[in-house]
């Protein structure tokens, strides 16, 4: 094969609709893998930070563990876990064959993972609140819970948003781990696709574009709910 | 109605308060005065429990208080106010909002009843403009007039002053004075950590005069600024009065 072959190949499946469509599925379900793995992570980061911040020696202890052990070993090994340990181990437990959905166990995963990242974020937003702050809330004798829902949750909110929305552009990308266990999200459609055409150059590269388009349009909405956030105080 | 006994506090080997003991009576205005670090603001956050002494007693009146205690320091807390140096109004609300939240939540004021009684503080502080308005917006002497009339809200009966005008503008500070000045003529029992010697003269019943942590001085304002007792407390004024 030639040069000239390969970019044939690749012109032949470009100017086939019916591939656009492929990587488009593909995207759509790396997209609902990323927000529901995103929010799953705010879920048990609000959980970790509050476990994190807490009085009770245990629950920090609790905290710590979680965050240690996620960002301590890679994304991979977590869904690798997920998947191809967690069901036999719970086969073996309750003597029932338990089968798992890629998706389903895949997002899990991530979503686990996400938390211990936005645990963190959470955290420093609140400790990043001033110390003025919570004396103001105490002298006015607001109850911890007052204070934390009217006066320190909405200044931190504002200054997690940003990191936040980075934490949701990574899981898109990480979102392709998935491809690892045979889940059919973006990258896996490219590498089948480019298995079909034995030429990986055009689904690659176009999944490439997919994944950039998705980024860049969530980084232009949030610039502009940066702005308005902005404005208000 | 404020009385300390002994209270000591160290931050990192220093320290702020060493065995201070201190009183204030119903409609008594006490300025606390002396040197950067010589732990009046201490004192003042000693008594609202934003700090924990190590040792020693507060009573707010008359009832020994624990401010580790969730309840003990709710209570003892409902009859003060206390007003920062640095405002500490919440950025993110309005200047009505700041009022009225702590009100509302603690006190379960209707939101009526609130609103009416922030108008009404506004006025008195000449901010009945600003409502509307976010910290953001107002100059440093609006936002302490706004933080002033903010833990007046809370129907204090002793209001605590830490350094109320040490962040302003110089030109800022008179209003805030007169601010303070007007509740002083209301009869409100007033403690002021304050570096501004004339406002002290003129509105305190008693000067307190601390260094190292220790109460070294304490006098009527007459007495305190004519004739000063003891070596330190004469260096202190020599170095601030021209």
């Amino acid at each position: 094969m030639d040069i000239q072959e390969y970019f044939g190949k690749c012109l032949e499946i470009a100017s086939n609709p019916e591939n656009y469509k492929t990587l488009l599925i593909g995207a759509v379900y790396s997209l609902i893998v990323a927000s529901i793995a995103w929010l799953m992570g705010i879920v048990l980061g609000i959980i970790g930070a509050s476990l994190k911040l807490n009085k009770n020696k245990f629950l920090r202890f609790l905290g710590n563990c979680y965050v240690e052990l996620i960002r301590g070993t890679p994304m991979l090994l977590q869904i690798l876990f997920f998947y191809l340990i967690m069901p036999t181990l719970i086969t073996l437990i309750t003597g029932n064959a338990f089968r798992v959905n890629k998706f389903v166990v895949g997002t899990i995963a991530i979503g686990i993972n996400s938390g211990a990242y936005s645990t963190e974020l959470i955290r420093s937003g609140i400790i990043g609140i001033d110390a003025g702050q919570w004396e103001a809330s105490m002298s006015l004798n607001l109850s911890h819970w007052d204070m934390m829902r009217y006066v320190i949750l909405p200044q931190a909110f504002k200054q997690v948003v940003p990191p936040m929305v980075s934490e949701y552009i990574t899981l898109i990308k990480d979102s392709s781990l998935l491809s690892t266990i045979g889940a059919v999200e973006l990258l896996y459609s490219a590498q089948i696709m480019g298995a079909n055409y034995y030429n990986y150059l055009f689904p690659l590269m176009m999944a490439g574009v997919f994944y950039l388009v998705m980024t860049f349009v969530i980084s232009s909405i949030a610039k502009k709910v940066e702005r308005r956030l902005a404005e208000s105080d | 109605m404020i009385k300390t006994e002994h209270i000591s506090k160290t931050f990192q080997n220093v320290k702020a308060l060493d065995d201070v003991s201190f009183q204030i009576r119903k409609g008594e205005i006490v300025c606390l005065i002396g040197p950067s670090g010589s732990g009046k603001s201490t004192l003042c956050r000693c008594i609202n429990g934003l700090e924990i002494p190590e040792s020693g007693n507060i009573y707010i009146e008359g009832k020994l208080v624990d401010y580790r205690d969730e309840m003990q320091a709710k209570e003892a807390r409902s009859k003060t106010g206390f007003v920062f140096q640095h405002f500490n109004l919440f950025p993110h609300m309005n200047v009505m909002d700041n009022m009225i939240l702590a009100p509302m939540k603690t006190l379960h004021m209707s939101k009526e009843e609130a609103i009416a009684k922030a108008k009404e503080l506004l006025q008195r502080v000449g901010l009945a403009d600003k409502e509307d308005a976010y910290p953001k917006k107002l100059s440093g002497g609006q936002k302490q007039r706004a933080a002033i009339a903010r833990s007046l809200m809370m129907n204090p009966q002793i209001m605590l002053f830490d350094e109320p005008t040490s962040a302003l503008d110089p030109e800022m500070v008179m209003e805030v004075l007169e601010v303070m000045k007007q509740l002083a003529g209301e009869g409100m029992t007033m403690v002021v950590v304050t570096h501004e010697m004339g406002f002290a003269k003129e509105i305190a019943n008693r000067i307190v005069f601390l260094e190292d942590g220790k109460i070294i001085e304490e006098n009527t304002p007459d007495l305190f600024f004519s004739q000063p007792q003891t070596k330190r407390a004469q260096d202190f004024l020599r170095k601030v009065l021209y």
